[in-house]
């Protein structure tokens, strides 16, 4: 199952990292597991990868990574975009590690703002990569501020901010990053998730682990362990509507969906953000429709890919996306930045 | 005995080994899991577990302390670890003989509130983890735990256990628990867990 399997490049240690680098992540790791949400300072050292492309993630995937790992790397739910190649790359350069795009079969998945749509199990890791890990600093700009507010549990101005959103807006205007109380205890940004996700933090069967380079800080969010987002008794958390709504590649309705903009016809699509779960259904349906018909109604007018292509290389897989899926992709950018403006 | 530098520990890929069971031990507080059998020579008294664990996360960047104090354990992790030994109130690592009493346990950092990880790490050797005929029955309750887990430890002594919920009394201070029996068994408490001590009957 495994692209470039016991492909390992001599010239570094496994998986990079020097062990006196892996081991400090380790400890901190563990510490943040025994205090969940709670920001844990790391010290970060420099990476062929730039601070702010994932550097927080990627180091903790090296700090735990091991020979007989299956390894999964998506951004924005999506396998095939240029950060999660560069990461799953560099990481199978330096390992020799197994891949897959199948959310089923990888014990370890590292993510850039989503979580798999498929429910996780509790052997397997997702660690997220994330730009901000301080889910005050909408309200305080100070580090030594916001750490004594942590400290004292003192959340205070984060709901008058919450507050004021709705008071001047109708509505809470924070998309993605939506804070969330771990444990009931520490505020936490859950990295750039959409709201979609951010239940999935709650009593989940797998362990979340958020690293975040530039920043310099590690967190977790245990499994059985609560995560709730900020809401008020009168005004409710609720995530994205998808409703009348389905993806244009494998129909599904009850995933998070990007938009796309058809210049020819006018129109907006719908399609998956989780390419390995769109994957999967369209596969299913087609094997389906074979049964009964040929799949000649299919929204693309083309074959979905075999079950190989789950498999298949990198360069041979993006080749099979839909052609609108660039400008999904600078869409979808685009929405989400537009969310995080602060 | 025990005092040589071990050249039989993988440094990279049986610390990595290591290190995940450590992890998922730590996310899953009662759930117990088994370290492979590791050859290496440690100095009486310090089982080969314990030494397994202190390989995967001492450094020269760590302090530790031995409780009781053996001078024999101090050089031999000193010497295979690189890591310095410190005062019991100041070391980040606590390895401890968790069958003798230790009063000195209270005195133990539990970090500042700013600081919460800079709480100690116990690194705990009992008779027996897991198992019938166990004298200290545990119910651990919070983070990582659907519900509750019942825990059984053989050999722990009950003072230690008491010092050690003194300690926790004030999440997010505290320390972390790592315990384990010299077969290989392992299991952790963070002090996230809530850890209720059940009478003997």
């Amino acid at each position: 199952m495994g692209v470039n399997q016991n492909r390992k490049h001599r010239g570094y240690n496994f998986a990079f990292l020097d062990e006196n680098t892996k081991r400090e992540i380790r400890r901190k790791l563990l510490k943040a597991v025994a205090i969940p949400g709670y920001q844990v300072p790391f010290a970060s050292p420099e990476l062929p990868i730039a601070r702010g492309w994932g550097t927080g993630g990627l180091q903790i995937t090296m700090a735990i990574i091991g020979p007989g790992d299956v390894l999964k790397v998506i951004d924005q739910g999506c396998d095939g975009s240029v950060n999660a190649v560069n990461i799953r790359k560099l990481l199978v350069k330096t390992t020799g590690v197994a891949t897959t795009f199948d959310t089923n079969a990888a014990s370890i998945i590292q993510t850039r703002h989503r979580i798999p749509e498929e429910a996780m199990r509790q052997d397997q890791i997702l660690v997220l990569q994330v730009p901000i890990p301080e889910p005050l600093r909408y309200v305080e700009a100070s580090e030594a501020k916001t750490r004594e507010m942590h400290g004292e549990m003192d959340y205070s101005r984060m709901w008058v901010y919450l507050y004021e959103n709705i008071v001047q807006y109708g509505e809470i205007t924070i998309g993605a990053r939506y804070p969330s109380l771990v444990n009931r205890r520490y505020l936490i940004d859950p990295s750039p998730i959409p709201r979609w996700d951010v239940p999935k933090l709650n009593q989940a069967e797998t362990l979340y682990l958020f690293g975040a380079g530039r920043e310099k800080r590690i967190y977790a969010v245990p499994p059985h362990t609560l995560a709730e987002p900020l809401e008020f008794e009168d005004f409710r958390f609720r995530v994205e509507d998808f409703t009348g709504r389905s993806c244009i590649r494998c129909g599904a309705t009850d995933t998070y969906m990007n938009e796309m903009y058809d210049s020819s016809s006018g129109r907006k699509l719908f399609v998956c953000s989780d390419s390995g779960y769109c994957d999967r259904r369209r596969e299913q349906s087609v094997t389906q429709n074979l049964a009964c018909a040929e799949p000649t109604g299919h929204p693309l007018g083309r074959v979905p890919p075999k079950a190989e292509a789950l498999v298949a290389p990198i360069q041979e897989r993006s080749r099979s996306y839909p052609t609108a899926s660039k400008e999904a992709g600078a869409l979808e950018q685009v929405v989400i930045e537009g969310k995080e403006a602060r | 005995m025990g005092t040589n530098l071990e050249s039989n520990f993988d440094q990279v890929f049986t610390s990595q080994q290591i290190y995940r069971l450590l992890l998922d031990a730590m996310a899953r507080p009662g759930k117990i899991v088994t370290l492979a059998r590791l050859e290496i020579d440690p100095p009486e008294g310090l089982s080969w577990s314990i030494a397994g664990l202190a390989f995967t996360l001492l450094d020269q960047e760590t302090t530790f302390a031995a409780l009781p104090d053996h001078e024999s354990w101090g050089h031999y992790l000193c010497l295979n670890t690189g890591s310095r030994q410190a005062a019991v109130s100041e070391a980040e690592f606590i390895i401890i003989d968790g069958r003798v009493d230790l009063p000195e346990l209270l005195v133990v950092n539990r970090g500042d509130l700013l600081f919460p990880d800079r709480g100690a790490t116990l690194m705990v050797m009992v008779s027996s983890v897991g198992g019938d005929g166990a004298d200290n029955r545990l119910t651990l309750q919070g983070p990582g735990i659907p519900g509750q887990v019942s825990l059984t430890l053989g050999g722990l002594c009950p003072g230690n256990l008491e010092r050690v919920q003194t300690l926790n009394r004030e999440f997010p201070l505290g320390v972390d628990l790592m315990i384990s029996d010299n077969r290989g068994a392992l299991v952790c408490i963070p002090r996230s867990s809530a850890i209720t001590a059940e009478v003997n009957g």
